[in-house]
């Protein structure tokens, strides 16, 4: 099994060198974007069984926290990225604390909301955020502002991402969090009665979705050189996480990744094709995916692939 | 080992548990019995910290547990399992046990090395494969009990682990919860099948609407009035004298 994902891992580096078009290599970082970030929302919705509407608002923080130390004190968006990220775990813990209590669908409502006043104070918040103008990067290509003028480095950085995010993923699977975090998904008080400390491993995962939300916001606001409400913190970035993740298949290591991997490409293909002429044509494709699979493959489409594919069952 | 003092639990004005009190010694195999509603399973969502005692208090090996959470209290060596099985459904049989062995082995490897040796005691074993959610109830009662015996209790409370079993299930249950017994775990046992209660109880404890009526040996509960008033009503007392 290493061996194979050595080979995956490998091909997955050459391929952006055979890749000489710059508009498949912006569909290969839109895929590691979002094949990262459904990775970490995964790690609390999937796992945990607690799924956040608020995502958007972890995303932002990233995208924002490093654009503004950029802008404002010149600091470097790497240092940026981990100081967004631990602003976002600080976030989510004290989201975590208040909303915890809640179960399932009432979970879902309370985050929503949350990530929708997030929202609306991006727009509000004029002397900080720049309102709905946004704020532009610098474009000057360095190291250490985070900026390059070719699509390849960002390719690179975005495949660690994804990687990372698997690796995650996996590590959380093979560990006691793993069994712990299914565990309060599927009996809270069985969890409990089994020793299991279903607030504290909770929190843990609240913490590592966050962060890495936020990193990967960071990211991505790198990548576009722009941060606006609509691009960065909107509500429509959590619903469409939560999409890739279930049609790909929740709770599990690969498939918010092959989630990204089918939807990005009809994404980015459909705007390209139909942008003039049936613009939000993606949309109905979504709508219609969506159905199709919670119809006849519930768990998701990597459940399916894991059942064929020898290889994939001991992931 | 165990020692509840006073413990009493409204729901509204209901009282389900009026000032109750009980002790368990090391090595003892107690039976609670009481009729539908008298606060069998209240007492032990009480002791085990699911619900909170409003008078009294709870001493576990001298150390006081009345405030404690529930997967404190598991830490402690205090294990339940619940009347109506609650498998962990869409996890394998392994897993669902590995998660209760976690409790004391730190690493997976161990907590697995564990989780089968508790599997092949119940006799699941040939089972650990299949989701929880997929077991009839007889082995979903199994996965209970291994469950909680994954997490190296010293003590254990099993609320009704023998209802709806058939006869040769019931008498293969009786045999492991003997053997449990046997391996010094003290036990505490809710249960309607007074046949099998009587084999394996070393003392019984009565309840009724939420008190207290009696407790003694097997035999003197057998003949005891308050418990037959209980169970039969008071026409049976009048109509057999």
């Amino acid at each position: 099994m290493i061996f194979t994902g050595m080979a995956v891992v490998l091909c997955l580096a050459i391929l952006p060198l055979l890749i000489k078009n710059d508009f498949y290599l912006d569909g290969l970082i839109l895929i590691f974007i979002w094949g990262a970030f459904a990775g970490s929302w995964n790690i609390l919705a999937g796992y945990a069984g607690m799924v956040s509407l608020g995502h958007n608002a972890f995303f932002g923080i990233g995208a924002y926290t490093s654009t503004l130390l950029l802008l404002h004190f010149g600091l470097s968006p790497w240092i940026g990225m981990f100081v967004g990220g631990l602003l976002a775990t600080c976030v989510g813990l004290i989201l975590g604390l208040v909303c915890f209590r809640l179960r399932s669908h009432y979970f879902a409502l309370a985050t929503l909301a949350f990530g929708e006043v997030s929202y609306i104070l991006a727009v509000s918040w004029r002397s900080l955020t720049g309102g709905s103008e946004g704020l532009a990067l610098p474009i000057q290509p360095s190291l250490y502002l985070f900026s390059f003028s070719s699509k390849l480095p960002y390719v690179y950085i975005g495949l660690a991402l994804f990687l990372i995010g698997i690796g995650i993923s996996y590590a959380i699977e093979n560990s006691r969090l793993g069994y712990y975090l299914k565990a309060f998904r599927e009996n809270e008080d069985a969890a409990r009665a089994l020793g299991v400390r279903t607030g504290r491993v909770r929190l843990i995962a609240m913490a590592l979705s966050s962060f890495l939300s936020a990193v990967i916001g960071t990211f991505y606001a790198q990548y576009i050189v722009f941060v606006d409400p609509t691009s960065v913190i909107r509500i429509q970035i959590s619903v469409q996480v939560a999409l890739f993740v279930i049609v790909g298949g929740i709770g599990t290591t690969l498939g918010p990744a092959i989630g990204a991997m089918i939807f990005i490409p009809i994404t980015i293909l459909l705007r390209a094709q139909m942008g003039t002429s049936l613009p939000g044509l993606h949309m109905i494709i979504y709508g219609i995916i969506l159905v199709v699979v919670l119809l006849y493959i519930p768990q998701g489409i990597f459940v399916k692939l894991r059942e064929r594919v020898p290889i994939l069952k001991r992931i | 080992m165990l020692e509840v003092h006073d413990v009493s639990k409204w729901f509204g004005g209901n009282a389900v548990l009026n000032h109750v009190g009980l002790a368990i010694e090391p090595g003892d195999v107690v039976g609670l019995i009481g009729p539908n509603g008298a606060g069998k399973t209240t007492l032990f969502n009480v002791i085990t910290g699911f619900y909170r005692t409003q008078t009294g208090y709870i001493k576990f090996n001298q150390r006081e547990i009345t405030r404690l959470k529930p997967e404190e209290i598991c830490s402690l060596g205090l294990c339940r399992t619940f009347q109506i099985a609650k498998p962990f459904g869409n996890i394998p049989v392994l897993k669902n046990v590995m998660i209760g062995a976690l409790n004391r082995e730190k690493s997976l490897k161990k907590a697995g090395k564990k989780a089968e040796e508790v599997l092949e005691w119940v006799g699941l074993l040939d089972k650990k494969d299949l989701l929880g959610k997929n077991l009839t109830i007889a082995d979903r009662k199994r996965l209970e009990i291994a469950r909680g015996l994954a997490t190296s209790p010293s003590f254990f409370l099993l609320d009704e682990v023998m209802s709806g079993l058939n006869p040769i299930e019931l008498q293969e249950m009786t045999g492991l919860i003997k053997d449990i017994s046997n391996s010094r775990i003290t036990l505490f046992i809710i249960e309607h099948i007074m046949a099998v209660m009587m084999r394996l109880s070393h003392r019984i404890i009565v309840l009724n609407y939420g008190e207290k009526i009696a407790e003694g040996e097997p035999s003197q509960i057998a003949s005891d009035e308050n418990v037959i008033k209980a169970y039969l009503g008071e026409e049976y007392l009048i109509a057999k004298n």
